[in-house]
């Protein structure tokens, strides 16, 4: 007879060969020297396989766990006692709550809601113009985070050719196709773009410092430690750095994001939409100005509204149409002439000023806000009382949300790549949603999907940079049996203390933002697409 | 024991706390003497310590609620174990873009030839079970699935078979070659280190 195969007798040696089978080849290996031998080799290959793969590391048993898979009344449960702390928290911590924070309120559904409501109304009002420079900015976006895409899939592989016809297929479908794009980078030193050259494309450009003395007749995308802009921009400008300084004349709308956002520029055609700790204009804009910040400083004539929010808003041009203001105080100074109304949402009646010479020819609102207080500095005991309860609050919320979503306590990010992809993802989600609600509320049938979509878009925000404080932590303390809220725990401290350094708090907290909402974004399209993987990395 | 388990029903409604000491004694001591077992097949399944920490856990609660179903003629390991295969099987399905690849046509194993020398010195003289355990690591999934299936669960053919949604011949011939596979990755090491 024949010698018996390597899988038969494998098969065999594992005891997986049925009876027949069996004694034939016992049968044969009783005879058979060389296969009697590698019968017993295979076994005692099986053994070895066994032995090694049997856990040695003494590793400690972790408590076990049930809560990870409450049931639906466990969950509403959980609802049920952060329901509960949310009717009791604002009675206890209102009066304690300073000033600017108020509206930011985590308690404070009215409030958030009041906001939002006014934000929508304030988009569907202005929504063209916004529209045009949202698209156009997620666009840009999304092109960066399909190119961070591709790299991440395509970094093991050859698939270079393939990536760049997919960037060139993804560019020709980029905006304004008569434009070329003209991307400069500079990761060390300076993007200098000097007197006397003009630019007749968009421009892109990245560095330590981006300075633009020359003109730019396309629109203006820079990103850097530092961006100065003095020439003149045909189109618009988005910008993001930690100090931005505009003294150029724009003809379109200027959105930017910057600790320091100071804006003498001559004139800006479209729109101001401002974000930052301090934003300072002396411009003529010609539309609206939308401002963002701890001291918001509107001095130029402003062509329709003013919508300011911040601990405190000054208004000293000429505007056309209204001025709304979330703030702790308001100030029309001297040369200040209302058109429309001026609606103060702030602190106390004391915190409104209207210089004797400011005019005002519609009607002066003032609604007092009870949670909002007096004055807070970081020296005070109020800053860091504050601090607790954002602490509180956001351990809460995020205690809730890892409960019942445990595969979120899975997310990690592991490596640069994906948080670039995340941050990407992130800025994406970050001007989409209010672009696509603006669309939506522009259609009568559309207005309360859009008004869902901000409400979402809000709450997402609030979970964005809970989660992405989770994965710190869970980061710091990998591989250490830590319990899901310990983690969460120590990664809030983290964030709290980050986002509240000086100078570069700000910044961080932009971009832990971006980056939280990016995870949940892209979170939230996985489970959509039925890939529910566990532990996945981005 | 099952009774005892159906009596603390009530605590997960009182929130989300640990429950461990208040689990009855007989499944936290189950729990305690086979957390490592299931932690490792986990391990071995999924490939990463945080997934498999994580399903590990998610392995004794299901087997908790399930406790109810438990044949106790039966030996609590061998039930555990299958627990966890499934569990992690279930999660390495969702989580891969494409089919296993289990299902090709071409079960036949090539090279079926004598009975000469296959090499399994390499595994059985391998001293360091840190570098099997790295082959078996990293082996495709269609291959490590069955071998950590049969060499560290211990189930037979047939089980495998079954849960992989494949033949018994077709077990085998996964098993053969990611044996053949290791032998070949084990015997290059041990050429590098020898080099």
């Amino acid at each position: 007879m024949t010698c018996p195969d390597e899988l038969e007798l494998m098969m065999r040696a594992d005891g997986a060969l049925d009876p027949d089978a069996c004694a034939t080849v016992d049968d044969h290996a009783a005879a058979c020297g060389r296969c009697a031998a590698r019968l017993e080799a295979l076994r005692a290959e099986a053994g070895a396989l066994s032995a090694a793969l049997v856990l040695e590391e003494d590793v400690p048993v972790p408590p076990l766990d049930v809560a990870g898979g409450l049931p639906w009344f466990g969950a509403l449960a959980v609802a049920g006692v952060v329901a509960l702390l949310s009717l009791v928290a604002p009675a206890v911590l209102g009066a304690a709550l300073p000033a600017a924070a108020g509206w930011f309120n985590p308690f404070d559904a009215w409030g958030i809601a009041e906001m939002a409501v006014d934000g929508v109304v304030f988009l569907v009002r202005n929504g063209d113009v916004i529209m045009t420079v949202l698209v156009e900015t997620a666009l840009v976006a999304l092109f960066f985070a399909f190119a961070a895409w591709l790299g991440l899939r395509f970094r093991d592989r050859r698939g270079g050719p393939l990536m760049l016809v997919s960037l060139l297929g993804i560019a020709a479908l980029l905006p304004s196709p008569a434009e070329a794009l003209d991307l400069r980078r500079a990761d060390e030193g300076t993007v200098l773009i000097p007197a006397g050259e003009t630019i007749a494309d968009t421009l892109i450009a990245f560095g330590e410092t981006v300075e633009v003395d020359g003109d730019v007749e396309g629109d203006l995308i820079a990103f850097a430690r530092r961006v100065s802009i003095r020439g003149r921009v045909g189109g618009s400008i988005v910008t993001g750095a930690e100090t931005v300084t505009i003294a150029g004349e724009v003809d379109g709308t200027v959105l930017g994001f910057a600790e320091t956002l100071s804006v003498p520029a001559v004139r800006i055609g479209g729109n101001l939409f401002g974000f930052g700790q301090s934003v300072d204009t002396s411009a003529a804009i010609g539309q609206n100005a939308l401002v963002f910040a701890e001291r918001a400083d509107v001095g130029g004539d402003v062509g329709r509204d003013v919508m300011g929010f911040g601990e405190s808003v000054e208004i000293g041009g000429v505007v056309a149409g209204d001025v709304t203001a979330y703030a702790n105080r308001l100030s029309l100074l001297a040369p200040a002439r209302v058109g429309g109304n001026v609606v103060a949402n702030v602190s106390s009646d004391d915190n409104v000023t209207v210089s004797p010479s400011a005019v005002v020819e519609g009607e002066v609102t003032t609604n007092v806000r009870e949670d909002f207080d007096d004055e807070h500095g970081y020296g005070s005991g109020e800053f860091y009382l504050f601090q607790l309860v954002w602490f509180a609050a956001k351990f809460l919320t995020g205690f809730a949300l890892l409960a019942l979503v445990p595969s979120l306590r899975r997310v990690s990010i592991d490596a640069p790549a994906q948080a670039f992809l995340a941050g990407g993802v992130g800025v994406v989600t970050l001007v989409a949603v209010p672009g696509v609600a603006v669309l939506a509320a522009l259609t009568l049938v559309g207005l309360p999907l859009a008004a869902i979509a901000v409400v979402l878009w809000l709450i997402s925000l609030y979970l964005a940079q809970i989660l992405v404080a989770y994965i710190v932590g869970a980061r710091l303390l990998r591989h250490r049996d830590s319990h899901y809220t310990a983690l969460l725990a120590l990664g809030l401290a983290v964030v709290m203390v980050a986002v509240n350094l000086p100078f570069v708090g700000g910044l961080i907290s932009f971009l832990l933002l971006i980056c939280g909402l990016g995870v949940l974004a892209l979170f939230l399209w996985r489970r959509l697409r039925g890939e529910d993987e566990p532990g996945a990395a981005l | 024991m099952t009774a005892g388990i159906r009596a603390l029903d009530g605590i997960g409604a009182a929130g989300a706390s640990r429950v461990d000491e208040a689990l009855s004694e007989d499944f936290a001591e189950l729990y305690r003497s086979h957390y490592r077992r299931v932690l490792g097949l986990c391990l071995r399944l999924l490939g990463r310590r945080a997934q498999a920490e994580e399903a590990a856990q998610e392995v004794f609660v299901k087997a908790y609620r399930a406790m109810d179903r438990y044949d106790p003629a039966q030996p609590f390991a061998a039930w555990i174990l299958r627990i966890a295969s499934n569990h992690c099987i279930d999660l390495i399905r969702r989580r891969a873009r494409e089919p296993l690849g289990f299902d090709d046509a071409d079960a036949d194993v090539e090279a079926a030839a004598g009975p000469e020398d296959g090499g399994e010195a390499a595994l059985t003289g391998a001293q360091d079970a840190e570098a099997v355990r790295a082959a078996v690591d990293a082996l495709p999934e269609r291959y490590r699935l069955p071998v950590v299936l049969a060499y560290f669960e211990e189930a037979s053919y047939d089980e495998i078979a079954e849960r992989l949604g494949i033949t018994r011949n077709h077990v085998g011939v996964l098993l053969l070659r990611a044996r053949r596979a290791l032998r070949a990755a084990l015997m290059e090491r041990e050429l590098e280190s020898t080099s």
